[in-house]
């Protein structure tokens, strides 16, 4: 996908626009769900909840708990681009950035949305959702700054135990951090 | 974004590298908030670092 003449210059750009703006509507979503949800939870409750399911899903991360989660199974359709160079692009990262699009490898976004839902507050959550498209960018930036013969998915797959690792580490202390601190 | 880019630049875009940037922007975070960080920006920053972690994470190879 990545090898097409799109995904030069100015649409990137567009893409990780889109990214972001995806990220952030779906949790400003996730946070007015929630903000019914926890109206009549203790806050105890609420970080729980959330700790019971980030104990489950690192589980499942490890491979420790094998179990499907829901999400979009298919590729996003190269007609997302009919809007034109940058336009499309950019739709196409709104749909990526909400997380709801296509696949999702890892059970950490479920995590996330969660912790949003129940716990962040509105400039948390936005600052969360801009964070999640941000992630995402990161990839696209990667993998067209690496080489143009698909190197970085060949090291991604490579590395991909190393990564998943540090990368749920991360997330682990970060949202405990910030449930912690932000209490 | 060309076929013609430094093999060591491309080498900062390294899947693993950029998992380790976020690893120690976390760490960074953390330490911030041990010595006693404001509050409400550490807060935020573990929101944010969270959020890229899952959000790199859920992006996987294309």
């Amino acid at each position: 996908m990545l090898g097409s003449p799109v995904w030069r210059g100015s649409p990137v750009l567009a893409f990780c626009a889109g990214l972001l703006v995806g990220g952030v509507l779906i949790s400003a979503a996730f946070l007015v769900v929630g903000s019914v949800v926890r109206a009549p939870m203790p806050w105890w409750l609420r970080v729980a909840l959330v700790a019971a399911w980030l104990v489950v899903m690192v589980a499942r991360e490890l491979g420790l708990l094998r179990f499907g989660l829901p999400e979009n199974r298919r590729l996003v359709p190269e007609t997302v681009f009919r809007l034109g160079r940058h336009l499309g692009p950019f739709q196409f990262g709104v749909e990526m950035g909400t997380g709801v699009r296509t696949y999702l490898p890892t059970g950490l976004p479920y995590v996330l949305v969660a912790a949003i839902a129940l716990l962040a507050s509105p400039v948390a959550a936005v600052v969360a959702g801009a964070g999640f498209g941000l992630g995402r960018c990161l990839m696209v930036l990667a993998n067209l700054g690496y080489d143009a013969e698909g190197g970085w998915d060949r090291q991604w797959l490579a590395h991909h135990r190393q990564i998943k690792v540090l990368v749920t580490i991360v997330f682990v202390v970060m949202v405990t951090g910030a449930v912690l601190i932000g209490a | 974004m060309d076929a013609t880019r430094s093999p060591g630049l491309a080498s900062l875009w390294h899947p693993r590298l950029i998992a380790s940037v976020i690893g120690a922007l976390a760490a960074g975070v953390t330490a911030a908030a041990v010595l006693g960080g404001g509050p409400t920006w550490t807060t935020l920053s573990f929101w944010l670092l969270a959020a890229i972690a899952a959000g790199y994470a859920a992006s996987g190879s294309t």
